[in-house]
């Protein structure tokens, strides 16, 4: 109950808050804009407004999610609205959590806000909604999520930039995680070993990046490993269960933290 | 069971270069149900830490703090207690009645209850014109006026205050005098820092003096003032304005009397005598006693209180 209170606050204060409404507005002009661009592409018009509208939906979640987790315990320390609430009866894992729910339920709504719009755009195109592109907007989505995790985590003990670029940091290389396997195999001894450890620590966001096969609705590689029913299925338990590390590692770091 | 007790209190900050910094040192406080009590102190003194560590904010590095008997770690323990912050402050894009019905709910009253109480509790802060009102609007006095219907919404056993008058206009501060009387009244337990001293005196029962984060005095505020007048104050009629004194006064005319000042026992004596010589009736010959503002500093120049009633 405290929990979904806290949530319901954050999500009614990063709702009202005019930067993030601003930003959200920026996607769905770059969304709105891939028609020109795909006035001059060779190919499909369809295929480019749906691939420069999953980017711009990718690069906005992510600025979106850097700009409301990565400060978060540092401005409510600043600004002291973090004593308002703790000093209720109120834990600091039912705070956390709270924020948790709050962001996630922000970035669900602003990306169903996004995907709307993107296939009501498509649509006028001759291009109706299909399940692929639902599920890369959802993993999108479960990436996002996992990123907020990571920055939450790294707000509890750093400030706001240190922790942004840590969040950011991250964010890039998990997204560059297979390259990494692959650097690791031209490698040997500790190099080697340092690479593959980094490979399996890191958040594997890769497993989050399904907009390639989703715009062009490859078949055949809807079959390979990247986006056939057992990746999905993987890629969901994988980020719950790091998502769920994550957090509670905040947890416990939080929890020792004297305000 | 006592509302609010604190044993062996103790603070420890590492500063840079690893040096340690006791913010509070082995404090000990007993806090009767249905007291007044203020907790005074200069600045740095420690009393902000130590509401923090009642809050749960903080952890102690030795000693413990309980709240109605549970300790202060536990977020149980401020179920029943509502905390007025020195600077008060807000989720700034809620409304004035969106944050204190979530104040409500987040002292386990019901929805449907809670607005009732919210709208209640701002009207009574004299906010009722701005419950609907986002509150990065608010001025600095109102945001205090709101803090204060935080704090007493969910109707609360206990109340911390730190620093409640601070930033409030007089018609602010004379709705939480008010209020804290009425809450006296009420049998509910007050815990307050203030710096003015002259409400501390008025409306404590119990005091403590903090300094350096160490207590130097607790209890009631009249076993730690001096018992002794420190002076007379003397006021003599309009017809001995041309009197020539044995000794060197400090007088003030004022609509041809005169009034002065005797701290020492012996010129009071002699005065007495003097006046007495010379067939001089004083209109007024009042003793004078230590205000608590004065036994503050008497105190925080370094005289501890010879017989506390309460010393760690």
């Amino acid at each position: 109950m405290k929990i979904l209170l806290i949530a319901h606050n954050t999500f009614r204060e990063t709702a009202r808050d005019h930067i993030l409404r601003l930003i959200v507005l920026l996607s769905l002009l770059v969304i709105f804009a891939s028609q020109a661009i795909a006035e001059v592409a060779l190919g499909d018009r369809t295929k480019v407004i749906s691939d420069i509208s999953l980017g711009a939906m990718d690069f906005f979640g992510t600025v979106l999610t850097l700009l409301m987790t990565t400060g978060l315990l540092y401005k409510e320390m600043q600004k002291r609205t973090l004593f308002t609430i703790l000093s209720h009866p109120v834990t600091r894992t039912q705070y956390l959590l709270g924020k948790y729910l709050g962001i996630a339920t922000t970035l669900f709504i602003c990306f169903c806000l996004m995907y709307a719009f993107l296939s009501l755009f498509l649509y006028f195109y001759g291009r109706n909604p299909s399940w692929m592109m639902i599920k890369a907007c959802f993993f999108l989505l479960l990436g996002l999520l996992l990123l907020t995790a990571i920055g939450f985590f790294f707000s509890t003990f750093l400030p706001p930039i240190s922790s942004a670029v840590a969040t950011l940091l991250i964010f890039i290389a998990g997204r560059t995680s297979y390259e990494i396997q692959y650097w690791a195999e031209s490698f040997t001894g500790l190099t080697r070993n340092c690479l593959e450890t980094a490979y399996y620590l890191l958040p594997n966001f890769t497993y989050f990046n399904i907009k390639m096969a989703a715009v062009h609705e490859d078949w055949k590689a809807i079959a390979t490993r990247e986006v056939n029913q057992d990746a999905l299925v993987y890629g969901i338990l994988y980020f719950l269960a790091y998502t769920s590390f994550i957090l509670y590692a905040s947890i416990l770091v939080f929890r020792k933290k004297n305000l | 069971m006592l509302a609010i007790e604190t044993y062996n209190l103790t603070m420890e900050f590492t500063l840079a270069r690893g040096i340690k910094k006791e913010a509070i040192s082995g404090l000990n406080l007993q806090v009767s149900p249905g007291k007044i009590f203020g907790f005074l102190g200069h600045n740095g003194a420690g009393k902000t830490t130590t509401i923090k560590i009642l809050l749960g904010l903080c952890h102690p590095s030795k000693g413990w703090a309980k709240i109605s008997g549970i300790c202060s770690d536990q977020a149980f323990a401020r179920k029943s207690v509502g905390f007025l912050p020195e600077e008060p402050s807000f989720y700034d894009y809620l409304t004035a009645l969106e944050s204190v019905m979530a104040s409500c709910c987040l002292h386990g009253i019901a929805y449907r209850d809670s607005k009732s109480l919210a709208q209640q509790a701002i009207q009574n802060a004299g906010l009722a014109d701005n419950a609907r009102s986002p509150i990065h609007t608010f001025s600095k006095g109102m945001k205090q006026k709101l803090a204060l219907a935080h704090a007493c919404a969910h109707n609360p056993e206990i109340l911390i205050l730190d620093e409640p008058m601070s930033g409030m206009d007089p018609e602010g501060r004379n709705i939480l005098k008010a209020q804290m009387l009425l809450w006296k009244e009420q049998g509910k337990t007050l815990f307050f820092t203030s710096h003015i001293l002259a409400d501390v005196e008025a409306m404590c029962e119990e005091v403590a003096l903090l300094s350096k984060g160490r207590c130097i005095a607790s209890g009631n505020p009249k076993n730690f003032l001096m018992k002794e007048p420190k002076g007379i104050h003397v006021v003599l009629p309009e017809k001995q304005s041309h009197i020539e004194f044995p000794f060197p006064i400090d007088m003030q005319k004022k609509e041809g009397k005169i009034s002065f000042f005797l701290k020492k026992k012996d010129t009071i004596e002699e005065m007495k005598t003097f006046l007495q010589s010379q067939n001089i009736f004083p209109e007024a010959w009042t003793p004078q006693y230590e205000t608590l503002e004065e036994c503050y500093f008497r105190l925080m120049k370094g005289g501890h209180d010879e017989n506390p009633s309460y010393r760690p």
